[in-house]
C-alpha cells in the first residue's frame, strides 16, 4: 500500500497542557481511517495538525515529523496550498453566509482558478457530495436556508470543489439526524476511491460502519491501531475493550 | 406562599408600563424641540430660501451656499474618515496581536471619542491650516471633521467585526483562502451593517458641528459655491451661530429655519445611509 501521510513522533501542546503525546501512524492511500476516542483524547487536536488550522491558535507547541508526499507538513512555508490539498469538515456545518453556488465556488475562485473552470466544478462537486439533486435549482439561493445535513454535504462539495488528496472529517455527523448521517457515509464511501479520509468521530458504530482501519486513542495517545473488524471483534488492548463496550466514554 | 405578588403576568405589564414611560420621558423633549424648531421656522422656508444666496448683511435671502456647504463639508468628512478608520479597525481587530500596546491604541482611540470639539477645530487650525498651509479651506475642515469622527468609525467597526462568528473565518482559512481574502471576502461583507452605523452617526455629527469648523473652513459671508478644494464654504450651523451672535435684527424665526433646514439636510443624508443599511439588513441570512 502506498502511505499518503506519515506521522512520527508527535506531540501537541496548549501551553502546559499535553494534547498529544508521541503519536506515530501512517494513513494509506485511498484509505478510510476511522479514529475513535473519548472527548479530549486528542483527535480534533490531531486533524487540526494535518492541515495546519492548529496554526490559529495562540501558544501551540508541536514536535515531531509528518509528512504527506514529499510536503513536510509541520514545515512547510505553503500553507495555503497544503489547506486546498487537505479538505477539512467541522462538527457543526459552516455554510458561509453567501450562496450555495458562491460557497461551493469560494475555494477554487481563492486560489485564483479561471472563471470558466467554475461553471462544471460546481455541478461535479456537488454531485460528489451527493447533493446536486436536491439543489441544482437553486444554486443562487442563501446557503444558510438549507438543512443542517444538507449544509453538512455543502461543506463537503466545498472542500471537494479544491480536488483535495485528503479529506479530514471532525465528528461531521454529529449534530444530524439518522438519515442525513448514513447519507454522508454513503458519501464518504464512494469518496474514498479518489480520495484519503481521516475520520474523527466519538461514535464507534459509525467508524464501524465506514472505516477500513480504526485507530483508538486516549489521553493524547494511540492505543491502538487494526483493521476495523479486528478492533472491534477482538481488541488487543483493555482499554480499547471497555471503550467499545461503553463502559467509559 | 403568596402568590399573588409573584406573578409573572402582573410582573410583566409593570415591566412593559415602567419601560415605556421612561421610554416616553427620553422621546417627549425631543418631540418638542422638533417641534418648536418646526413651528417657527416652517414659515420662512420657501424655494426661494432654499435656493439663494444670503444678502443685505445676512439679514435677507436664502441659505443656499450654507446647504452646499454643509454638504460638502459631510461628504468631505465621511470620505477620508470611512477608509481610514475602516482600515484602522480592521487592522485593530483581524491583524494585531492580543498584546497591551494594540490594547492601548483602543484606549486611546476610544477616548478620543470624548475630546472636546473645539479641541479638533484648534488641532486643524494648527495642523492642517497653518503647518500644511492648507489655508482655511474645505480641504483642512473636512478632514479636521473627519479626525473628530474616527473614533465612531473605528469603535462602530470594530464591534461589526468582532459580530461575525470565528466559524466562518475558520472555515473561509480551511479552504485555503488568506486572511485578507477572508476579511475582504468574508468579514468585511458580513461587517457593513455596522459600518453604516458608524458612518450614519457621523454624518448626524458633522453637519451639527460648528468649533471644528470655525477656524479652518467655515465663512461667515461668502454669497457663492467654492471652486476648488482650497476655497472656504458657508455651513449651516456656522451661519445659525454667526446670525444668532454677530447680526442683530435677524427675526427669531429665521434662526428657526436655519435650525430646520440643517434638520432636513442632515435626516436626508441619514435617510439614504439608513435605506442602505435596511436594504443589507433585509438580505441578511445569518
Amino acid at each position: 500500500m502506498v502511505k499518503e501521510i506519515i506521522i512520527k513522533s508527535l506531540s501537541v501542546s496548549y501551553g502546559n497542557k499535553q494534547a498529544i503525546r508521541n503519536l506515530s501512524l501512517s494513513v494509506e492511500k485511498n484509505e478510510i481511517l476511522g479514529i475513535i476516542g473519548p472527548t479530549t483524547s486528542g483527535k480534533t487536536t490531531l486533524l487540526t495538525v494535518l492541515n495546519r488550522m492548529i496554526d490559529t491558535i495562540p501558544s501551540v507547541a508541536i514536535s515531531g515529523n509528518v509528512s504527506m508526499g514529499d510536503i513536510d507538513v509541520l514545515t512547510t512555508p505553503n500553507i495555503h496550498s497544503l489547506r486546498r490539498s487537505v479538505g477539512m469538515i467541522f462538527a457543526l456545518p459552516v455554510a458561509l453566509p453567501m450562496t450555495i453556488r458562491e460557497n461551493v465556488e469560494y475555494g477554487p475562485k481563492m486560489a485564483g482558478e479561471a472563471k470558466g473552470e467554475l461553471e462544471t466544478r460546481v455541478k461535479e462537486s456537488l454531485v460528489q457530495a451527493g447533493l446536486w439533486d436536491e439543489v441544482h435549482d437553486r444554486l443562487d439561493t442563501p446557503a444558510l436556508k438549507l438543512s443542517g445535513g444538507q449544509q453538512q454535504r455543502l461543506c463537503i462539495a466545498r472542500a471537494l470543489a479544491l480536488k483535495p488528496k485528503v479529506l479530514l472529517l471532525d465528528e461531521p455527523c454529529s449534530g444530524l439526524d439518522p438519515i442525513s448521517t448514513s447519507r454522508i457515509e454513503d458519501t464518504l464511501s464512494q469518496l474514498k476511491n479518489d480520495m484519503t479520509i481521516i475520520l474523527v468521530t466519538n461514535n464507534p458504530h459509525q467508524a464501524a460502519r465506514v472505516a477500513h482501519r480504526t485507530a483508538f486513542m486516549l489521553k493524547g495517545e494511540l492505543i491502538e491501531l487494526a483493521d476495523t473488524d479486528t478492533l472491534f471483534t477482538n481488541p488487543a488492548d483493555n482499554r480499547t475493550k471497555e471503550y467499545i463496550e461503553g463502559k467509559f466514554g | 406562599m403568596n402568590f399573588k405578588k409573584q406573578n409573572p403576568i402582573n410582573q410583566q405589564k409593570r415591566a412593559t408600563f415602567g419601560l415605556g414611560l421612561i421610554t416616553a420621558i427620553v422621546v417627549i423633549p425631543v418631540l418638542l424641540i422638533l417641534g418648536v424648531v418646526f413651528v417657527k421656522g416652517i414659515s420662512v422656508i420657501d424655494w426661494n430660501f432654499l435656493t439663494t444666496e444670503p444678502t443685505n448683511g445676512l439679514r435677507e435671502g436664502g441659505v443656499f451656499p450654507a446647504i452646499v456647504g454643509t454638504l460638502i463639508l459631510v461628504v468631505g468628512a465621511v470620505v477620508w474618515s470611512v477608509p481610514f478608520g475602516v482600515a484602522t479597525a480592521i487592522y485593530l481587530v483581524e491583524y494585531s496581536p492580543r498584546s497591551r500596546a494594540a490594547n492601548l491604541v483602543r484606549l486611546a482611540i476610544l477616548n478620543l471619542a470624548g475630546v472636546p470639539s473645539v479641541v479638533y477645530g484648534l488641532f486643524g487650525l494648527g495642523v492642517f491650516v497653518i503647518a500644511l498651509k492648507f489655508g482655511a479651506s474645505i480641504l483642512a475642515g473636512t478632514l479636521t471633521l473627519a479626525l473628530m469622527g474616527l473614533p465612531v468609525i473605528v469603535t462602530s467597526t470594530a464591534e461589526a467585526l468582532k459580530a461575525v462568528p470565528d466559524r466562518f473565518r475558520e472555515a473561509s482559512l480551511a479552504l485555503g483562502a488568506s486572511k485578507w481574502q477572508t476579511t475582504r471576502h468574508v468579514v468585511l461583507p458580513n461587517s457593513i451593517q455596522g459600518i453604516l452605523t458608524g458612518i450614519i452617526l457621523e454624518i448626524s455629527r458633522a453637519g451639527g458641528e460648528t468649533a471644528p469648523i470655525l477656524f479652518t473652513v467655515a465663512a461667515f459671508y461668502l454669497p457663492r459655491l467654492p471652486q476648488s478644494i482650497f476655497d472656504q464654504v458657508m455651513a449651516l450651523p456656522m451661519h445659525l451661530f454667526a446670525i444668532s451672535t454677530q447680526v442683530p435684527n435677524i427675526g427669531l424665526d429665521v434662526r428657526y429655519a436655519v435650525a430646520l433646514t440643517l434638520l432636513f439636510l442632515v435626516l436626508g443624508i441619514n435617510a439614504v445611509a439608513i435605506s442602505i443599511r435596511a436594504k443589507i439588513r433585509k438580505n441578511r441570512i445569518w
